[in-house]
């Protein structure tokens, strides 16, 4: 999904803290809008590219609770408000987001909220972004008369760490044609961005997209994946390498496709097991057919494809091992007169 | 006449033989100079200095005598010559067409023409042989030049150049009978000299019309983007920069795939870009060049490679990257 041409219109931030602070002290609600100047705002819309659009991290969601006083009736609905009822709306979210937050790594910070309007894959959409960021610390530099001098800044946000935010994106797919009181999820198309997605054996922090957000990671993941799978096989194949490496890069995807991350991203694989000259072919390949950022890994469909990986020679004879071990485990030596040597790792038991 | 008389006409004739070969230089090198483009100079298109020479005595009575010219000084025609040395062989029409526009009377030099006919093996083939023949008598230097008086005039490649020096070193004449067997040898070792010669300068033209043919296209592809630049944004992009040469120069080996007809449907795949653009050019001159339309395309096509080389501040292709909406966070 691409998305370009942001222009944010209405912002407005609170504070979220662990349910253990709220005893000490309530957090702070804002009761009047952000006034983000232009700088700001540019800050912020590259955050939104760069986690959101073309070739992130993003995943697709679905709804699960659209209920009455649900996330997802509450964020659609204060895109029409009111700045007043808009700001009310906000509170309550954000009391919802912190009330989510009890489990997992817990960290205290603000939550954005964000309306505005963009350019979806070329189409002009209204959207409304959550953004919970956690804060960062910094030293601020400044000039002084003897040179420069650093200070500690204690709560900076939205800096370039992506590990220290998450965003649910709703943008407008159909716009009711008048004006009603509740939305259904079929106007609306919502990702959700969270760096633990992305880390190997990380679990979105479910309480973001579960418990707050009424979502479930999108059900077209296993299609997906199967897509992206096929994709790569394909071009693999249709690489000007000797046989042998072709291979070795099937291997390669058969251990990506099997390790222990969540989500599937072809620019990741791209750059972790292609070469300069193939990499943004196949980034463009997969964009092509609609894979343009990162979703939920799921190999249900081609489970049985993951397992053994052949070698086959001209006299028939086929040498087989696990994906994963096919790199470490197989060297091909070379080919004289019809006879190719190879080692393998391992001693002869039957 | 006798030798004597011939030699004693020779030396009277002397001083506007120089005075021709002289005026001959003058001319080619002033014409010249005139038509060729900065960076290009008479220095370099030239090989070597072009200097003219007048005919050794001896050398010139022992030809008619050889010969048996009953008017030498009509009949042969090289008693002043003038060499021209470039570096390929479409230089040597360039070189033609000077001389034959001259204020004299130009033919191609016969002698030479039959030669090579008769001989196409070891002749290196286009290397130009004229002869020029004043019109009416003139004064160059100080110095009379009669008229009737003529001058030879050979335009060569730099390699045409060496194989002629080596066959000429070599002491071998076509009319030199020598056994079947050696002549045979010798005359293949010229002739695949020659076609050497022949094939290593149509390799430097290939390569230099491959060049010229990049840099065509190279053109091309920037006169398109400025155009679209002008057309969306409404306003008048900064032409010829030295910054878009800079980002040409960086990605040259990427840009031979793209076709000016890409880049329109690259621009017309995101309408918006005029309105985006036309934001950004309040911001950074960087915007007002039309560099990055075609940036754009190239992002399009290799997202991943473009900021490994970027050869300016990283800053700028960021925001091109957000501007497009492609995640550029994993590349900066």
């Amino acid at each position: 999904m691409n998305l370009a041409h942001i222009d944010i219109q209405r912002v407005i931030v609170h504070e979220v803290i662990k349910p253990s602070q709220s005893a000490e002290r309530p957090p702070i609600f804002s009761t009047t809008l952000v006034a983000l100047d232009a700088p700001g705002k540019t800050l912020v819309a590259k955050r939104l590219v760069d986690t959101v659009s073309t070739g992130s991290g993003s995943v697709d969601v679905d709804v699960d609770d659209d209920s009455q006083g649900s996330t997802f009736d509450n964020t659609t609905r204060m895109m029409d408000q009111t700045d007043a009822v808009f700001i009310e709306i906000s509170t309550t979210l954000a009391k919802a987001l912190a009330d989510a937050q009890t489990a997992g790594s817990i960290k205290s910070g603000v939550a954005l909220f964000v309306q505005g309007e963009c350019r979806v894959d070329g189409n002009q959409a209204r959207f409304m972004a959550i953004i919970k960021a956690d804060a960062d610390q910094a030293l601020v530099r400044r000039a002084t008369a003897e040179g420069i001098d650093l200070s500690f800044v204690g709560e900076t946000f939205l800096g370039a760490a992506q590990r220290l935010i998450k965003i649910a994106f709703f943008f407008e797919r159909i716009a009711p044609e008048k004006e009603r009181e509740r939305r259904i999820p079929a106007e609306f198309n919502i990702k959700v961005f969270d760096h633990l997605m992305q880390a190997p054996g990380g679990d979105a922090a479910v309480y973001f997209y579960d418990t707050f957000l009424g979502c479930r990671i999108s059900q077209d993941a296993a299609r997906k994946t199967k897509n992206f799978y096929d994709i790569a096989r394909e071009f693999i194949q249709s690489m000007e390498i000797p046989p042998e490496e072709k291979l070795e890069k099937y291997a390669d995807l058969g251990s990506y496709m099997r390790n222990n991350q969540r989500t599937i991203n072809p620019k990741t694989f791209a750059a972790d097991h292609l070469s300069d000259d193939e990499r943004d072919p196949f980034i463009n390949l997969c964009r092509n057919q609609r894979l343009s950022s990162a979703f939920t890994k799921d190999t249900s469909l081609v489970k049985s494809r993951l397992t053994q990986l052949k070698m086959r020679f001209s006299s028939s004879v086929t040498i087989s091992a696990p994906q994963e071990k096919w790199r470490e485990s197989i060297k091909v030596m070379g080919t004289v007169d019809g006879w190719t040597t190879i080692m393998i790792l391992g001693e002869i038991e039957g | 006449m006798n030798e004597h008389e011939l030699q004693q006409e020779f030396e009277r004739r002397r001083p506007a033989l120089h005075a021709l070969g002289d005026m001959v230089v003058q001319f080619v090198l002033t014409e010249l100079a005139s038509e060729l483009k900065p960076p290009m100079t008479v220095g370099k298109f030239l090989q070597i200095p072009p200097k003219p020479r007048v005919k050794e005595m001896d050398s010139f009575l022992e030809k008619v005598l050889r010969k048996e010219k009953k008017d030498p000084f009509n009949e042969i025609n090289d008693l002043v010559g003038v060499r021209f040395v470039v570096l390929l062989l479409e230089d040597i029409d360039r070189i033609g067409a000077i001389v034959k526009r001259g204020s004299w009377h130009w033919q191609k030099d016969r002698d030479f023409e039959s030669e090579r006919l008769s001989n196409p093996d070891y002749f290196a083939y286009q290397s130009d042989h004229f002869v020029i023949r004043t019109t009416k008598e003139g004064v160059f230097n100080d110095t009379t030049i009669p008229v009737d008086l003529t001058c030879e005039i050979q335009i060569r490649t730099i390699l045409q150049h060496a194989y002629a020096e080596m066959a000429h070193s070599s002491d071998y004449k076509p009319s030199v009978i020598l056994p079947d067997d050696d002549q045979r040898r010798i005359k293949r070792a010229l002739a695949k000299g020659s076609a050497l010669i022949e094939t290593t300068d149509e390799v430097f033209r290939e390569i230099k019309k491959r060049l010229h043919d990049y840099g065509k296209s190279v053109e091309a592809l920037l006169q398109r983007s400025s155009e679209l630049y002008d057309l969306i944004t409404g306003q008048s992009s900064r032409p010829d920069t030295p910054l878009s040469a800079m980002i040409v120069e960086t990605y040259r080996d990427l840009l031979t795939t793209i076709t000016p007809d890409d880049i329109d449907v690259w621009v017309k795949s995101i309408p918006t870009l005029g309105d985006d653009l036309e934001a950004k050019r309040r911001e950074s001159v960087f915007f007002r060049d039309a560099i990055v339309v075609l940036l754009g395309v190239l992002i399009s096509r290799h997202e991943s490679i473009v900021p490994t080389r970027w050869p300016i501040d990283a800053s700028y292709l960021e925001q091109v990257y957000t501007l497009l909406g492609i995640a550029g966070a994993d590349y900066f």
